[in-house]
């Protein structure tokens, strides 16, 4: 494996760019009240990166408990607030905005050849809408948390707790708002602020998906805004629309929840299933296979994902025919997806792979999402999930398409822009290492788990019968490994910042007009627009690139 | 405007600025139809009162957002945006309705 | 959707630096900057319909399921009032279209009283609903807080024994006491319809300032032309609301 497409400038020689995004300005105001949009994706990359500590603290919390069958950790009522922290603050404050906010943001106006995004005020403040959701998440776990579950399910969010409900909702709400700016930001970009040439079926699949994702955010993110603000009215003033007593229905409230939440999910794999089209043509040095097909499935992937939310009620009291209904329509979005692993995996055969860590997360996506995938197609089935859903089956499937397809995804795009972002590179072998690492520890914690739900073990319980121990303790040895495979990049990441190796416009020697300015970037991006004539993922033309057509500074 | 505007964005809006009369007119339109939805709450239609009051509530709301917001004068894609929206608004009644319908409907 | 984009060369360099002042500078055009503005207002109001059609579905469900308690609650609504409101809102909108059209043919004063006088009429809307609101107040009808169904049960009467509700029936308890779901979606769709007034009236205020000063009738007519996108909006909210809550079987 001593291939490898990484070809950086003389390191004896090279000096990081004398202007750019990062030291154009100084002082804390400037990155505050800063509309850059690369600026605000670096703010974005420090705040998820917090929150993502925190919930993956909780996430430790859930599988020391769960080491032993004896709820001998914490009470169950601590529990409860334990297991809905790590999932409000990794849905929330993680995965529905990491992707989209620190790489859409980032690179989306450079990709589309312009110099910010539409609207560089309303970026900034979805930012600040997104700070202050996270605060309230912290404060309403410091002021006791919250037991419902992320799912907020009445009636027991609505009557039977006396927990911090109203605030988290409010957490939630806000973190919405975000989101829905975050989008509204992208759709007209996209499509107004395309540089001269740059029609639809030249972008690249990275703007598609998160296209496909921003129409999501803002049709299905207001549902569940007004859904929240109905439960914090119903646990203030008592008005009766989820509560059966004064008639109403609760199933009413699971209807406006999901109807976000299912939509929320293909925001969280949209974006990173656009970062895996980059990385698996760039690592191919191939155009990505059948790009129609993946940019059509991206935005089918959106369309239909509005149509299957009662997927997640089949229980919960829904007619028999509407189930019927739901579970057919779920069958067929799963196909849009598949259409992209195949297309993925067209795009390497006959390519030149190599296998720089950005490709190994990309690889252990394919693996993992279509697991994932694969387990959700039987839960849509509904005869198999009477009996899997509310078990440990339903979190392995969950886990495998976030964590083992997002956050690789994600992952992918740290390591792969971060050379762009910084300027830097991180050290190739331990990256490598911490890629292996978190794959290990990713299977040893959610595998055990596919069969303790399948065996009955419920979800959300943190005491189970002795029998179940053993895989427990596989997946809270896994979680183990999976962290380090998590910190290691969070170490050398920074360490690079400062001896990491000058990387140059072009390491990877990617298409993509991002690679053809300076690492890091000019604020403007491009000192002149650039004017658009080739397709996405033309290598041919970045071998006869014989003069830039932007130039960089210093 | 200079006719390098196509360059960036080679569909604009017709820039056609619309006269006030046509504003008078759906003005008074709207009134009218004011009128008649309060008239016909008051007649006994059956089933179908429900049916003309939020057709009627239909007609006005297509009448401002063709004439007051410019739709009509728009480009194709504000078009296909606010029909998108009006889309979803009917995926979410329509399929939340597919539940309730099939379990929980009618007189009670 | 566009699919063709016409590339020219370095040609447009020259226009970089004859743009007006109040085009942004990650913007190529003024042009542009229009209609990207105009599109992002119009992809917001998308996520507006999104959010009360959720207080729509929720209120299609429960008319559906307590019709009778719902006729009965509708009956309390004024529909002089709510006709009133309709037409004032109506009339506010017009104004508000007309002020497009003077920022649109740089007629600076009479931008300035179109946007008063809709914001006249915003105001005199809200000063009708604050009277609305104040009478469920004092019958006792504001859910959850301050609610009674003895009206409901026991419908009031004028002296020559005729109900003081034209139509008006007497509910059983059990029924009666739906009509407090019917009240909760009244208070929180126009509660929620009110609180966008609010903010649009704030904004207008901002707007008249600005538009007094010229701002906007040197052919900086976007931001008049997508607040009036917004107040528009609000008005459809209400054209669909007003028939929904007040005009429920007044027949028979």
């Amino acid at each position: 494996m001593s291939a490898t497409i990484i070809s950086l400038p003389d390191q004896s020689t090279a000096r990081l760019p004398k202007v750019n995004y990062l030291n154009k300005e100084h002082g804390l105001l400037s990155w505050l009240l800063t509309g850059d949009h690369k600026r605000i994706a670096m703010l974005y990359l420090i705040s998820t990166t917090f929150f993502f500590v925190i919930g993956g603290a909780f996430a430790a919390f859930i599988r020391m408990e769960l080491l032993t069958p004896a709820p001998d950790l914490m009470t169950s009522d601590t529990y409860n607030k334990v297991f809905t922290a790590h999932g409000l603050i990794m849905v929330f404050l993680f995965l529905v905005p990491a992707v989209p906010a620190i790489f859409g943001n980032f690179l989306i106006p450079m990709m589309i050849g312009a110099k910010d995004l539409a609207f560089p005020k309303v970026n900034l403040l979805s930012w600040y809408l997104y700070m202050v959701a996270g605060c309230l998440m912290l404060g309403t776990i410091i002021f006791g948390g919250v037991d419902t579950g992320w799912t907020f399910t009445t009636p027991l969010s609505t009557h039977y707790v006396n927990t911090n409900v109203i605030s988290a909702g409010l957490g939630a709400f806000v973190a919405g708002f975000s989101s829905i700016f975050t989008g509204l930001n992208f759709i007209v970009t996209i499509h107004r602020m395309r540089a001269p040439g740059l029609t639809w079926f030249r972008l690249p699949l990275f703007v598609w998906a998160h296209y496909a994702a921003s129409i999501q955010m803002i049709l299905g993110t207001p549902v569940v805004a007004i859904a929240i603000v109905l439960v914090a009215l119903e646990r203030t003033i008592g008005i009766g629309v989820f509560d059966p007593a004064k008639g109403g229905d609760p199933i009413l409230f699971q209807h406006l929840f999901w109807f976000y939440s299912h939509p929320a999910v293909y925001i969280m794999i949209l974006p990173p299933m656009g970062i895996i089209s980059e990385v698996m043509s760039t690592f191919s040095r191939k155009r990505v296979f059948g790009y129609t097909a993946v940019a059509f499935s991206s935005v089918a992937i959106a369309v239909f994902g509005f149509f299957v939310w009662a997927h997640h009620m089949f229980i919960m009291g829904i007619s028999n025919y509407s189930a019927l209904v739901f579970s057919l329509l779920t069958m067929l979005v799963a196909v849009p997806s598949a259409i992209k692993i195949f297309n993925w995996t067209f795009t390497m055969y006959k390519g030149s792979i190599t296998f720089e860590t950005p490709m190994l997360y990309a690889f252990g996506f394919i693996g993992l999402f279509t697991i994932g995938g694969l387990t959700g197609v039987f839960l849509g089935v509904m005869g198999t999930d009477i009996h899997l859903t509310e078990t440990y089956f339903i979190v392995a499937h969950f886990h495998f398409v976030m964590v083992g397809g997002a956050l690789m995804g994600y992952l992918a795009a740290i390591h792969f822009w971060w050379p762009k972002m910084t300027g830097r590179m991180y050290p190739e072998s331990i990256s490598k290492l911490a890629a292996v690492i978190a794959f290990v520890g990713f299977n040893l914690t959610f595998l055990p788990q596919f069969m303790l739900g399948y065996m009955g073990m419920p979800r959300r319980y943190h005491a189970y019968p002795p029998e179940f121990q053993v895989l427990n303790v596989l997946s809270t040895a896994g979680a183990t490994v999976l962290g380090i495979g998590y910190m290691l990049p969070m170490i050398y990441l920074v360490w690079s910042l400062k001896y990491g190796k000058i990387a140059g416009d072009n390491p990877w020697q990617a298409t993509g007009l991002e690679w053809q300015t300076q690492s890091p970037p000019l604020t403007e991006n491009f000192t002149e627009i650039p004017i658009v004539d080739h397709d996405a993922y033309d290598y041919e033309w970045l071998a006869h690139k014989t003069h830039r057509e932007v130039t960089s500074v210093g | 405007m200079s006719e390098h505007s196509n360059l960036i964005d080679p569909e604009h809006a017709d820039h056609h600025i619309v006269s006030p009369l046509v504003y008078v007119a759906v003005y008074l339109t709207l009134l009218a139809c004011t009128g008649i939805t309060v008239w016909a709450a008051y007649q006994e239609f059956g089933i179908f009162n429900p049916v003309i009051a939020v057709g009627i509530a239909c007609f006005k709301g297509v009448v401002v957002i063709l004439w007051f917001m410019h739709v009509l004068y728009s480009t194709k894609l504000v078009k296909l945006t606010v029909f998108s929206g009006f889309l979803t608004f009917l995926v979410l009644i329509m399929m939340t309705m597919l539940d309730y319908f099939t379990r929980a409907w009618g007189r009670w | 959707m566009d699919s063709q984009a016409i590339a020219t060369g370095a040609a447009n360099a020259a226009e970089h630096h004859a743009h007006p002042s109040y085009q942004r500078h990650h913007f190529e055009t003024e042009g542009q900057q229009r209609e990207a503005a105009s599109l992002g207002m119009w992809v917001f109001l998308l996520t507006e319909i999104m959010f009360f059609g959720g207080m729509f579905f929720a209120y299609l469900l429960y008319r559906n399921w307590y019709n009778p308690a719902f006729v009965e609650a509708s009956r309390q609504l004024s529909i002089p009032m709510g006709t009133a409101n309709t037409a004032i809102l109506i009339t506010s909108g017009f104004f508000m279209a007309l002020g497009v059209w003077a920022a649109e043919v740089r007629k600076r004063n009479l931008l300035v009283l179109f946007l008063i006088l809709t914001n006249i009429f915003g105001c005199a809307f809200l000063g009708v609903k604050y009277f609305e609101y104040k009478e469920k107040w004092e019958h006792k009808h504001i859910p959850g807080i301050r609610y009674s169904i003895e009206e409901f049960m026991h419908p009031l009467k004028n002296a020559n024994g005729t109900t003081e509700l034209e139509g008006a029936k007497a509910l059983p308890q059990d029924i009666a006491q739906q009509t407090e779901m019917f009240f909760f979606l009244y208070f929180a769709m126009t509660g929620m319809h009110a609180l966008h007034m609010i903010i649009g009236i704030g904004l207008l205020v901002f707007y008249t300032y600005g538009a007094a000063k010229g701002k906007y009738t040197n052919g900086y007519v976007m931001p008049i032309e997508n607040f009036g996108l917004y107040w528009h909006f609000v008005d459809i909210v209400w054209i669909f609301l007003f028939p929904l809550l007040y005009l429920i079987n007044r027949h028979g």
